[in-house]
């Protein structure tokens, strides 16, 4: 079998053995998926440190004409999203022994994760179009059966999750369609279309939704929030946080940058960076004002692809640079955020903000990897979150960049910093609810994950250029890529700020500060038993206030018309795919109006479909 | 040493300690002209520093049910985040050469930091007085950020890059930012962003002295107040600082130039006495509906000037 193969067949084969195991031995079909999968992702390094392979097999054809080809490529652009494919996959797999627990889950949902792997790694290194969608489909599939293993509302989160990545994917396959009517070929690497013809840019935008929906950003990003609440943390950090990110915004810069030729300033990148930025701007408010751990997540997992859209999107070398740099930082930070949320969820049975509390003194590894990551994704030197901005902010003040996308950028991450700080007095800090005493860590399986993710947001953050230089600068050096700007190996991460020196200084300022401390009498602190409020003391479940009422200034006190957004917002009124539902549902109505259970009305139908018919064939005559 | 300069300047000059006895004469300053104003007599200017020694000795009292380590830890976080900030626009300003890309906006990044350690502190002290001086301080945080932002953004579009070193330039060849139409707008919305970031009156919501009896300071106590109170006097230092960098042409050492440059930063800190001891507090919502109204529409008539070249 040739080694590219591997990251595909292994885990595939692998998937069958969980459908053998009852439901008691989960743990046993847990670790054989885990033990196949790291053998897995010790191929996967292999292959990265390969850098360049290809291979391809005609599978079929008709009489010579439409091949249908089984082409693999690996590059160092895909090498590198395999690679995070297969780390991601190993975490959760990890992750899923302890949190799998005590849950009423059959074995086969280690199949379907081990199957999710091996599309996502098909789809990662697929050089043919069509292939991908093939991948693509599959993995649209397995996250429907994946979300239906959920909890309370399952199916129907699972239902519209399946709609939208349907649509999208029916999309592409227009897409594809015109691309092989009107260039001959579906070979990824010798695509080269331009977009300023009508066939190109329907071409592309068709192939573009698909990315955009499996990436979650606006207009197709409803199916996140909605599987959020139901799915299991564990099936979120890995897909939707992760996998869709990186494979989504893979096949949306393979699109910009090779397979279509997108000059920076023209309409079709103004329009991506105007998603982009609605995205980011949209999605936090509505995050802001969520009542739902998880489902806060998952808005603030839309909010995180506008700053990837309008990276790649915008043509600039160092805006794309950074947003695929964010793809990777999102990963980390937003996978380890569920996590957590997993975490919390396992312990306290809720993810319900209002019921939470105090958890940092009884959770404190959970604490520390949440603050970490929460502040990564605020953007808060010197983490990872805040270099990959960095980089997209730059790129909008370069040629072809826009202010006004930068204040979008910069603001947006102000109010993800709200929403973490509303998150982290929510859970960890504020006052503890008496039901919540007791509260003890999570195992080490599940504990693992996340200190290894935030110990990569920290290190990402502060050596910055180790996976600029590795990752990030290859990948797109190397797939040769010349934007109207210039080459992208040009640029270098020398003149930028360092974080190094930054966190350096910042621990000594700390060490300053302890040391004012040690001139004081912090050792012998006294504490106080009662909190006196007006000259009363109260007690605890009368004066614990929940983050979630920290924003109801903004959704209540600022007019009407902010007020009927929000509420509009978390109707889901503007969602296309509630307004397409309605519409459907109009036509349907109509429909059932024929439906009176009358049969003289049948019959007149069946009078009146025969009329035509005859009609149809005497006046044909073929 | 390659790595011991930057401590060295971090630590000493114009680090911690400079910039804690500035911001603590700054904050004199303050107490001696608002006195005035009142037509009191006032401190003496060893006051802060007395005061600062004072709560050193005392006795540090803790709420049992507060998250002890995160909020004892909170003010120091805050302390190095805010002496940082004060290091990098010094050293800029003494050494242009030293500015790296970028670095006006990494610096109001860093300037955040301190309003957020106050955040999570005060979320951690178990007062519920705290908690809602948290929230509201969260509130105020990201709705004077987005005019602030715009304002900086007016003179980066002006210069065209983002860093002090070019800013600097900019204005000694060209004349200072605050002398164009787009740059008086941008810094007047600029130092009204500063009085909130300062929360001072009229936006001293989070404290709001008479109804949160101090709200996000209500529980620190001892030597935790005087980081926290150290904290304050760095910032009031390092934000009239910030505007003179990036609108009045900077800070500068050689010859008559310390006087012109000791006169600006005088000027900044009493024009944020002044609108601090004439204004009554507003309420949250007002204060957020002001920033998103009418100061975010002043900062984008800024910008859209500078881009006419106004």
């Amino acid at each position: 079998m040739h080694e590219l193969l591997y990251p595909i067949v292994l885990p595939a084969i692998a998937g069958i053995i969980p459908l053998f195991i009852p439901r008691k031995g989960k743990l046993v079909a847990g670790i054989i998926s885990l033990a196949a999968y790291t053998w897995v992702l010790i191929k996967v390094i292999a292959l990265f440190g390969i850098g360049q392979l290809a291979w391809s097999k005609t599978l079929f054809s008709f009489d010579g004409e439409f091949p249908f080809v089984f082409a693999l490529r690996l590059s160092h652009f895909s090498g590198f999203i395999l690679l995070f494919i297969a780390v991601f996959g190993a975490l959760v797999l990890l992750y899923s022994l302890g949190y799998l627990h005590g849950k009423k889950t059959s074995s086969v949902y280690y199949s379907f994760i081990l199957w999710t792997l091996a599309a996502a790694a098909g789809a990662a290194l697929s050089d043919n179009l069509f292939l991908l969608l093939i991948f693509w489909e599959i993995l649209t599939f397995l996250l429907y059966f994946l979300v239906n293993m959920g909890g309370e509302g399952h199916a129907e989160a699972a239902a519209k999750c399946f709609n939208i990545l349907g649509f999208s994917d029916a999309a592409m396959l227009f897409g594809i369609l015109i691309i092989w009517m009107h260039y001959g070929t579906l070979s990824m690497s010798a695509l080269h279309i331009p977009t300023n013809d009508a066939f190109g840019a329907v071409a592309f935008f068709l192939l573009f939704t698909g990315a955009i929906a499996k990436a979650g950003s606006i207009p197709l990003q409803s199916w996140v929030p909605e599987i959020a609440r139901p799915t299991y943390s564990s099936v979120m950090a890995l897909i939707p946080a992760a996998l869709d990110k990186l494979l989504g915004i893979y096949l949306l810069t393979r699109l910009t940058l090779n397979i279509f030729i997108i000059e920076s300033g023209s309409w079709i990148s103004l329009v991506m960076m105007i998603l982009g930025a609605v995205t980011i701007i949209v999605a936090v408010f509505m995050a802001l004002v969520q009542h739902d751990l998880k489902k806060l997540l998952s808005f603030h997992a839309i909010s995180q692809v506008g700053y990837m859209v309008l990276g790649v999107g915008s043509g600039i070398p160092i805006a794309i640079v950074g947003g695929l740099f964010h793809m990777l930082n999102n990963a980390l930070y937003k996978s380890g955020l569920f996590l957590a949320a997993g975490a919390v969820e396992k312990r306290t049975g809720t993810t319900d903000l209002e019921k939470l509390g105090g958890l940092a003194g009884l959770m404190p590894v959970t604490f520390v990897t949440t603050v970490v990551t929460a502040l990564s994704i605020s953007g808060i030197p010197p983490f990872n979150g805040f270099v990959s901005k960095w980089f997209i902010y730059q790129g909008m003040l370069a040629k072809g960049g826009n202010v006004i996308f930068l204040v979008a950028a910069i603001f947006g991450s102000a109010l993800t910093l709200a929403s973490f700080i509303k998150v982290l007095h929510s859970l960890f800090l504020g006052r503890r609810p008496e039901r919540l005493e007791g509260v003890k860590e999570v195992d080490f399986t599940m504990q693992l994950p996340m200190v290894f993710i935030a110990i990569l947001c920290v290190l990402f953050g502060v050596f910055a250029s180790y996976p600029l230089q590795r990752f990030i600068i290859p990948a797109l050096g190397l797939s040769g890529v010349e934007t109207a700007n210039g080459a992208i190996t040009t640029i270098s991460t020398a003149g930028f700020w360092s974080p190094t020196l930054a966190t350096i200084l910042i621990i000594v300022g700390i060490i300053i500060g302890l040391i004012i401390y040690a001139f004081g009498r912090v050792g012998n602190v006294r504490v106080d038993e009662n909190v006196w409020i007006g000259g009363n003391i109260m007690d605890n479940e009368e004066i614990r206030l929940p983050g979630t009422g920290f924003y109801k200034t903004i959704t209540d006190d600022l007019g009407p018309v902010v007020r009927g957004a929000f509420r509009d917002g978390e109707r889901g009124a503007v969602d296309p795919y509630n307004i397409f539902g309605r519409i459907c549902m109009g036509c349907i109505n109509v429909l059932r109006a024929l439906h009176n259970g009358i049969l003289s009305t049948y019959l007149s139908w069946v009078v009146i479909g025969l009329g035509v018919l005859v009609f149809i064939l005497m006046f044909n005559s073929y | 040493m390659d790595i011991l300069r930057p401590i060295l300047y971090y630590a000493i000059f114009p680090g911690f300690i400079f910039s804690a006895v500035v911001g603590l004469l700054t904050t004199w300053v303050d107490r001696k002209v608002t006195a005035r104003v009142q037509w009191r007599v006032g401190p003496p200017w060893y006051q802060p520093f007395a005061d600062t020694v004072k709560l050193i000795g005392k006795e540090v009292v803790i709420p049992a049910n507060a998250r002890r380590t995160g909020f004892l830890m909170m003010p120091v976080i805050g302390l190095a985040a805010a002496t940082l900030a004060s290091t990098i626009l010094w050293i800029v300003n003494l050494d242009p050469s030293k500015s790296f890309v970028g670095d006006s906006l990494v610096v109001i990044y860093i300037m955040t930091i301190p309003a957020v350690s106050m955040i999570i502190g005060a979320s951690a002290s178990g007062n519920p007085l705290g908690i809602l001086g948290a929230s509201r301080e969260m509130k105020l945080l990201f709705s004077y950020e987005l005019p602030l932002i715009i304002s900086v953004l007016t003179a980066i579009v002006k210069v065209g890059s983002f860093s002090f070193k070019n800013i600097l330039a900019y204005q000694s060849e060209h004349g200072v930012i605050i002398w164009s139409i787009s740059g008086i707008i941008a810094f007047i919305v600029a130092i009204l962003c500063a009085q909130a970031k300062l929360t001072f009156v009229p936006f001293d919501i989070p404290e709001a002295e008479t109804e949160l009896a101090g709200g996000s300071h209500i529980e620190y106590s001892g030597v935790a107040l005087a980081v926290v109170r150290l904290n304050m006097a760095i910032m009031f230092f390092v934000l009239p600082i910030f505007l003179i960098t990036i609108f009045w042409g900077g800070i500068s050492f050689d010859g008559w130039r310390i006087l012109t440059s000791i006169v600006k930063y005088v000027v900044i800190v009493v024009i944020m006495v002044l609108i601090k001891n004439t204004n009554p507090r507003v309420r949250i919502d007002q204060a957020v509906r002001f920033f998103w109204g009418p100061m975010f529409i002043l900062a984008l008539a800024a910008i859209i000037l500078a881009k006419l070249g106004l």
